[in-house]
C-alpha cells in the first residue's frame, strides 16, 4: 500500500512536469473467482487477476487517459507519457477548455467487511451450494428441460490519487449469483427466466439471498404461467407492478436520462443522449408519488462504495422529487459545466477505462400503501410482478417492458394468471399515471452497460409495487 | 528464450497437469471519443494478458493473469495446479484436439495501424467536417486504432502466433436532437478506411430525418440499410454457438437440416476472409478455423462447435472456440443480386430503417424479442421516402424475421461498432410482415 502511494506520487509529480495541469492515478485490481453448473454439473472453475494502472490528465484543457498493466517503472513513466500525449492531441480541436469541479480532497480508506469470510468458503463448498441450489429447481414436480447457474466472487482494491491531494482506498468483495432456466411443457411450449443476484460484503450476503426458496419459487411460477395463463386482453386498463419492474423502471426512466455526461452529449454516438436537457432541473416528469433516488452508501448493496472515482464523497441524490426533475447524476467534469459540485457519480469498471457517470442503488422511494390497498382500487387491471424483455430508446423516453409473473386484477383481487403483457409508454406518461406507491421496497443486482468501450458496472435497482391509471397494455404477438 | 506463455506450459506440465493451453496476449489501442463537434478524450492503453486451461483426469480449470512477471508465474501455477486438482471431473470435459493442422499463412497485418496515436484526431476532424457539409449541426463517435499480437503453446505440441490491426470509426451526426444519423467505417487497412465518407453518410441520414412523425402500429414491410441488418445477422449467428443450442438459449436449438429462413438467406462463418474484420487463423484451442456455413438458402446446416460441443453433439469442433462458448469469427451474408439503388423501388411501400439498438429477448428459443429503432427511419411509398418517422421499435421473432427476407443486395458492408461487437458483412434486405410498435403517450 505504501508502495503503491509512494509511487502514485511519482506518478503525479513526473505527470506535472511533462505538462499536465491535473493529473490522476488510479491502481485497480479485480480477482474473481467463480463455478458453473450446467444441469447439475459442473462446467468450468474459473479465476481472473486483472491489475494495472490508468492515468488521466488534463493538458491545455484536453482529457488523456493511459493504462498499462505491465507495472515496472519504466511502463510507469511511459505511460504518463501516453497519456499527455494523448491529452494534447485531444485538445486541438476544442473550442473550450475541459475543467473539473472544486471537491474536497480526502484522505481515506474504505473497506467492506465480511461478517463471515468468503475465502472461508472453499471451492467444494460453493460446488456443494450449487448442487443443492441445483436440486431445489429440479425438485418442484416441473419439468425444467435446461439450467445453467454460476457463483463467482469479485474483489476490488482500487488506490487513487490526483494532484489536488486526494488520497483514497478502498476494497470491496462482491459475491454474485445468476441462474438461466427453462421450463418446458408438452403442449404449452417453454418459457425462460433469467436471474441475477449480488451485494458486497461475505457469506452472509449470499445467504441472505435464500435462493433455494426463491429458486424453487420461481419455476413453479414458470409452471403456473407457462399451463395457466392466458392471452392478456388489450386496453386503456390500470397496472400495478411489483418491486422488479419498479426497479428497471427507475434505472432506464429516471437514471439514465438523469447521467449528466449523456445530457451533455458525450454518449451521443453510443448509449445515447436525455430526454432532459440542462435546464430541465425542477421540471414536472411525473405526480407527486414519484421520488427516485440513487444511493450508493445502502451497507451491502451491490452497487455500494462510499467515495467515487475521482476521490469525490459518496452520497444519495434525489433525481425526481415529488414528480420533478430534482438533480442529475454528475463527475467532476459535468459538474463544473453545471457550476455546483460534484456529487460523487464517477465510476471505472477496471483500470484500463476512465471513469465515467454512472448509476450506483437506483430505486424508487417507498409510499405508504400495501400491495393489497394498490390492488383493493383497480376495478380491471393487471399485475406485472416480474419480465424478461425491455428496452428502451436512447434519450430514454420510449420504453417497453414485457411481463413474465403477471395476472389479472378484477374488483380489487388478483385472479388469473396472463401472458406477456405488454407496457410500452412514454417516460412522462408512465411517472404522470403513477398515484399510489406500496411500502414493500426490494431489490435486484444488474450489471449495468455503459461507455465505450463497455463498462459493465454493478447496481442495485429497486423500488416497491406501484399502480398506475389507465395505461395502455397489449399483449404480446 | 521461452516466453512467458512457453514457460508458463513447461511449469504446468512438470507439475502434474495433463493438458494445458497457455496463450498470451499483447494488446495495444488507441482511441479518440468525441461528441459536439470535439474530442472528449483521447485514451490509449498497453496490456499483456496470459490465459491459461488446464486439466488433470477430467478436471477442468480456465484462468486469465495479468501483470505476469517470472516471479509471480511461480504462484500463479502453483495456484492453477491446485484448483485443477480440487476441482471435480466434469462431464462435459473433451480432450484437446490433437493431429496434423494446416494453418493458413500469408496473413497480411497493416503495422502502420499501431503507431497512428494522435493521427487519429484528424480522422476525427475528417468524419465531423463531412457531417458538417452534409448539414448536421454534430456529431459525436470514437475512433479506434487497435494492434494485438496472440501467442499460444499447447501441452499438444503447438506453438502459434497471429497478429490483428484494425481501425473503427462509428460516427453518428445530429441534425437536431430528433434527426439523427450513424455510419461506421471499419478496415484492417488504411487504406480501406474512410471517415470521411462514414460522416458524410451519417450527415444525410441525419438531414434527411428532420421533421419526424409518428406512425400507426402494425406491420410494415420494411428495407434494412447495412447497421441494422447487420445487427439482426449477428444475433442469428450468434445463436448457433453449441454451448447456446445445449443450454436452449438460442431458437435454432433442435432445428438442423430445418428451414428456417428465407432461401434468399445463407450465413457463414469466414474467418478465412482476406483482410477480413474477424480473420483468425487459430481458435483458442489452436485449431485451424474454417468456414462454416451457418444458414444455406434458408436451412439450418451447422453450429458452431469447440471440442467440449462438439463431444456432445457427437460432432466435430469448427475451430470456433471459445473453452466453453463457441462463437462466430467473421459473419458473411450472402449479397443478393439485387442493385442496391433498386432495393427502394423493390419495396414500392413501407419502411426504410437504418440502425437499431437494444435488442432484448422475451424468450431466447422461441426468439420473441423486441429491438429500438434508432436514428434515420423513413416512411416510403412507391419507391421513394416520403417522410421520416420516429418512436417506433420492431416487436416480433428472429426465426419469422429472417423467414421474411425477400431480396438482398448485391454489395457487402463490413460492420462492427458498439452494438454489433463480431464483424458482421451484410448487404441490405428487404422483409416483409413486420411487426412495428410504438409506446403509449406520444
Amino acid at each position: 500500500m505504501e508502495d503503491i502511494v509512494e509511487l502514485s506520487r511519482k506518478i503525479l509529480d513526473y505527470a506535472v512536469a511533462a505538462g499536465a495541469s491535473y493529473a490522476e492515478a488510479r491502481f485497480h485490481s479485480d480477482s474473481d473467482s467463480g463455478v458453473a453448473l450446467k444441469n447439475g454439473e459442473v462446467e468450468a472453475v474459473e479465476a481472473s487477476y486483472e491489475v494495472g494502472i490508468g492515468v488521466r490528465v488534463l493538458v491545455n484543457g484536453g482529457l488523456g487517459f493511459a493504462s498499462t498493466n505491465m507495472l515496472k517503472p519504466e511502463n510507469l513513466t511511459r505511460v504518463v507519457d501516453k497519456a499527455v500525449k494523448m491529452a494534447r492531441a485531444s485538445s486541438y480541436l476544442k473550442s473550450s477548455r475541459i475543467c473539473f469541479s472544486k471537491d474536497e480532497a480526502y484522505s481515506v480508506d474504505w473497506r467492506v467487511s465480511e461478517k463471515k469470510r468468503l475465502e472461508d468458503w472453499s471451492l467444494n463448498d460453493k460446488i456443494d451450494f450449487l448442487k443443492n441450489l441445483d436440486k431445489a429447481v429440479i425438485s418442484q414436480g416441473v419439468n425444467v428441460s435446461s439450467r445453467y447457474m454460476g457463483y463467482s466472487e469479485r474483489r476490488t482494491r482500487r488506490v487513487y490519487a490526483n494532484t489536488e491531494d486526494a488520497l483514497v482506498s478502498a476494497l470491496v468483495p462482491r459475491p454474485s449469483f445468476f441462474a438461466l432456466i427453462t421450463v418446458a411443457d408438452p403442449s404449452k411450449g417453454v418459457i425462460q427466466r433469467t436471474l441475477q443476484f449480488g451485494g458486497s460484503g461475505g457469506m452472509e450476503i449470499v445467504e441472505s439471498w435464500r435462493l433455494e426458496e426463491k429458486l424453487g419459487s420461481e419455476v413453479k411460477t414458470l409452471h403456473k404461467m407457462l399451463t395457466e395463463s392466458v392471452r392478456t386482453p388489450e386496453g386503456v386498463m390500470d397496472v400495478v407492478v411489483g418491486s422488479e419492474v419498479a426497479g428497471i423502471i427507475s434505472h432506464e426512466a429516471s437514471g439514465h436520462p438523469g447521467e449528466a455526461d449523456r445530457i451533455f452529449g458525450r454518449e451521443g454516438a453510443q448509449a445515447g443522449e436525455s430526454y432532459l436537457k440542462a435546464e430541465d432541473l425542477g421540471r414536472k416528469i411525473g405526480s407527486e408519488a414519484v421520488n427516485v433516488v440513487d444511493d450508493p452508501t445502502i451497507p451491502g448493496s451491490y452497487g455500494f462504495y462510499l467515495f467515487d472515482d475521482e476521490g469525490v464523497k459518496a452520497r444519495r441524490k434525489f433525481l425526481i422529487k415529488e414528480g420533478r426533475i430534482s438533480e442529475f447524476l454528475m463527475n467532476r467534469e459535468t459538474a463544473a459545466k453545471l457550476g455546483v459540485k460534484s456529487n460523487g457519480s464517477a465510476r471505472a469498471s477496471r483500470y484500463s477505462v476512465e471513469s465515467i457517470v454512472r448509476m450506483s442503488n437506483t430505486f424508487i422511494l417507498p409510499g405508504d400503501h400495501s400491495l393489497e390497498e394498490l390492488l383493493s382500487g383497480v376495478a380491471k387491471g393487471v399485475y406485472v410482478k416480474s419480465f424478461m424483455e425491455w428496452n428502451i430508446d436512447d434519450k430514454r423516453w420510449n420504453q417497453r417492458y414485457v411481463g413474465l409473473e403477471a395476472y389479472m386484477i378484477e374488483d380489487g383481487r388478483i385472479t388469473r394468471p396472463v401472458r406477456n403483457p405488454v407496457i410500452e409508454i412514454t417516460t412522462e406518461k408512465l411517472f404522470s399515471s403513477v398515484d399510489a406507491v406500496g411500502k414493500d421496497l426490494d431489490f435486484v443486482a444488474a450489471t449495468c452497460g455503459k461507455g465505450d468501450p463497455m463498462q459493465g458496472m454493478p447496481v442495485y435497482m429497486g423500488g416497491p409495487s406501484f399502480r398506475m391509471r389507465n395505461i395502455m397494455v397489449k399483449g404480446v404477438g | 528464450m521461452a516466453e512467458l506463455h512457453e514457460k508458463a506450459l513447461k511449469m504446468l506440465t512438470d507439475r502434474g497437469v495433463e493438458e494445458a493451453i497457455v496463450t498470451l496476449y499483447e494488446s495495444e489501442e488507441s482511441s479518440v471519443r468525441y461528441a459536439n463537434n470535439e474530442p472528449t478524450i483521447a485514451l490509449s492503453e498497453d496490456i499483456s494478458t496470459l490465459r491459461i486451461y488446464s486439466s488433470i483426469k477430467e478436471r477442468c480449470f480456465i484462468g486469465s493473469f495479468e501483470n505476469v512477471s517470472e516471479d509471480f508465474l511461480e504462484k500463479i501455477v502453483d495456484d492453477v495446479v491446485t484448483l485443477t486438482k480440487n476441482t471435480p471431473p466434469t462431464p462435459f470435459y473433451a480432450p484437446l484436439p490433437r493431429g496434423v493442422f494446416n494453418y493458413r499463412v500469408g496473413k497480411r497485418v497493416e503495422r502502420r495501424i499501431r503507431q497512428l496515436d494522435e493521427q487519429l484526431v484528424s480522422h476525427v476532424s475528417e468524419a465531423i467536417r463531412a457531417s458538417r457539409e452534409a448539414g448536421a449541426e454534430r456529431s459525436a463517435g470514437i475512433l479506434y486504432s487497435s494492434h494485438m499480437v496472440e501467442k499460444l503453446a499447447s501441452s499438444t505440441g503447438l506453438s502459434l502466433q497471429e497478429e490483428f490491426a484494425s481501425i473503427t470509426l462509428n460516427h453518428r451526426a445530429f441534425a437536431s436532437p430528433e434527426a439523427t444519423g450513424q455510419w461506421v467505417s471499419c478496415s484492417t487497412s488504411l487504406e480501406g478506411f474512410n471517415p470521411y465518407e462514414a460522416g458524410r453518410k451519417a450527415g444525410e441520414i441525419a438531414v434527411a430525418s428532420l421533421n419526424p412523425v409518428l406512425i400507426d402500429e402494425g406491420t410494415y414491410d420494411v428495407y434494412m440499410g447495412p447497421l441494422i441488418f447487420a445487427n439482426m445477422m449477428s444475433e442469428v449467428a450468434g445463436f448457433a454457438s453449441g454451448f447456446l443450442i445445449q443450454i436452449e438459449m438460442s431458437f435454432m436449438t433442435g432445428k438442423i437440416g430445418q428451414r428456417i429462413g428465407s432461401e434468399k438467406l445463407t450465413i457463414r462463418d469466414d474467418p478465412t476472409m482476406p483482410g477480413g474484420l474477424g480473420e483468425k487463423i487459430f481458435d483458442d484451442e489452436g485449431i485451424p478455423t474454417q468456414r462454416t456455413i451457418i444458414i444455406e438458402k434458408g436451412v439450418l446446416r451447422n453450429y458452431l462447435h469447440n471440442s467440449r460441443t462438439a463431444r456432445l453433439a457427437g460432432a466435430s469442433s469448427t475451430g470456433n472456440a471459445g473453452i466453453i462458448s463457441p462463437h462466430p469469427w467473421n459473419i458473411v451474408v450472402e449479397p443478393g443480386n439485387v442493385k442496391e439503388e433498386n432495393m427502394m423501388q423493390k419495396l414500392g411501400k413501407g419502411l426504410y430503417l437504418t440502425n437499431s439498438w437494444y435488442q432484448r429477448y422475451q424468450n431466447y428459443k422461441t426468439g420473441d424479442f423486441s429491438t429500438i429503432v434508432r436514428d434515420g427511419a423513413f416512411y416510403v411509398e412507391d419507391g421513394e421516402v416520403k417522410h421520416s418517422v420516429k418512436g417506433i421499435r420492431i416487436s416480433d421473432n428472429l426465426q419469422r424475421i429472417i423467414s421474411n427476407i425477400e431480396e438482398l443486395s448485391d454489395r457487402l458492408y463490413p460492420i462492427k461498432w458498439w452494438e454489433v461487437t463480431t464483424p458482421t458483412y451484410v448487404p441490405t434486405a428487404i422483409i416483409r410482415n413486420v411487426r412495428i410498435t410504438k409506446a403509449f403517450g406520444y
